[in-house]
């Protein structure tokens, strides 16, 4: 047979592979990889995903900025009338919405499961 | 360069065959808690060109068969998606492919592996997140089964098919 389906070489790749979802769990469980991130959208478009134990000033645009310090999220400036985004001071979860300025800042905590079905083969 | 008619029948039966299990994987779901696995059948018929015909029919089939499968079914994104995980797939089974200790179910696993690779990381640069890679290894589990199952329909349909080179 000339393309023989199975030769000793695959199973050392599956072994690899295996291998390499054992680590790729243990990583996960340990939780060096997954925390809770910051997930800022304007317009209902994507600014950008933020991890929540690192300390960082996001400036959206010249109407708003976001800070992000010691595991919490705080809207840090806002030229909305309202100003109830600044109102709502520091959250470890949920969210802070500027309607005026329609920024939305979440935190979650899980990975975004729409980007893998939207993996197509 | 001349064009002969057999080999736009034959090359054209295969983009025909990928583009119909481009279609047919999406009526199938599969019930698992984890999305975006999916079989891969369109894999079998690539692997199928690699070992049968060499490496430019089916990079080229390929790289038809994306363009064509995401402009009728999926758009842009999709496009994004099939095409990173596409062109790491290939890097890894053609040379793979070319060693003889590595069966067709090696070639097929290794290739389904980094074609996950090669999503998620469209995927980080769709999302801007790192997050993405927390399914990595499910989908490496998922790589193991459904490279195996075909690199098997590859495997038994080269079998079959006739010798003779295009």
């Amino acid at each position: 047979m000339k393309n023989p389906f199975f030769q000793k070489l695959d199973i050392l790749i599956i072994v690899l592979l295996l291998a390499a979802t054992v680590v790729g769990f243990y990583l996960i469980s340990s939780g060096t990889s997954m925390s809770a991130s910051v997930k800022i959208s304007k317009n209902g478009e994507l600014i950008g995903f933020y991890p929540l134990n690192q300390d960082d000033y996001i400036i959206i645009d010249s109407h708003n900025s976001v800070r992000i310090e010691g595991g919490k999220v705080w809207m840090a400036h806002a030229d909305c009338p309202d100003g109830y985004c600044l109102k709502m001071g520091e959250i470890d979860s949920g969210s802070i919405i500027c309607l005026p300025n329609r920024v939305v800042v979440e935190i979650i905590s899980d990975v975004a499961p729409d980007a893998i079905a939207g993996m197509l083969r | 360069m001349t064009i002969h008619t057999k080999k736009v029948a034959y090359y054209g039966v295969f983009l025909g065959l990928c583009i119909l299990m481009g279609w047919l994987e999406r009526l199938i779901v599969l019930p698992l808690p984890v999305p975006g696995i999916k079989l891969g059948l369109a894999n079998a018929a690539i692997l199928i060109l690699l070992y049968h015909d060499g490496i430019k029919p089916a990079v080229t089939i390929n790289f038809l068969r994306i363009v064509l499968v995401n402009l009728m079914f999926a758009g842009i994104s999709g496009f994004v998606y099939s095409f990173f995980g596409a062109f790491l797939a290939m890097a890894v089974e053609i040379p793979l492919s070319r060693f003889k200790r590595i069966g067709v179910a090696g070639v097929s696993i290794a290739a389904a592996a980094a074609h996950i690779v090669g999503q998620l990381f469209a995927a980080q640069l769709m999302t801007a997140s790192k997050a993405v890679w927390a399914y990595l290894p499910w989908l490496l589990i998922a790589a193991v089964l459904t490279g195996l199952f075909t690199g098997a329909i590859a495997a038994a349909t080269l079998r079959y098919l006739p010798k003779a080179k295009m």
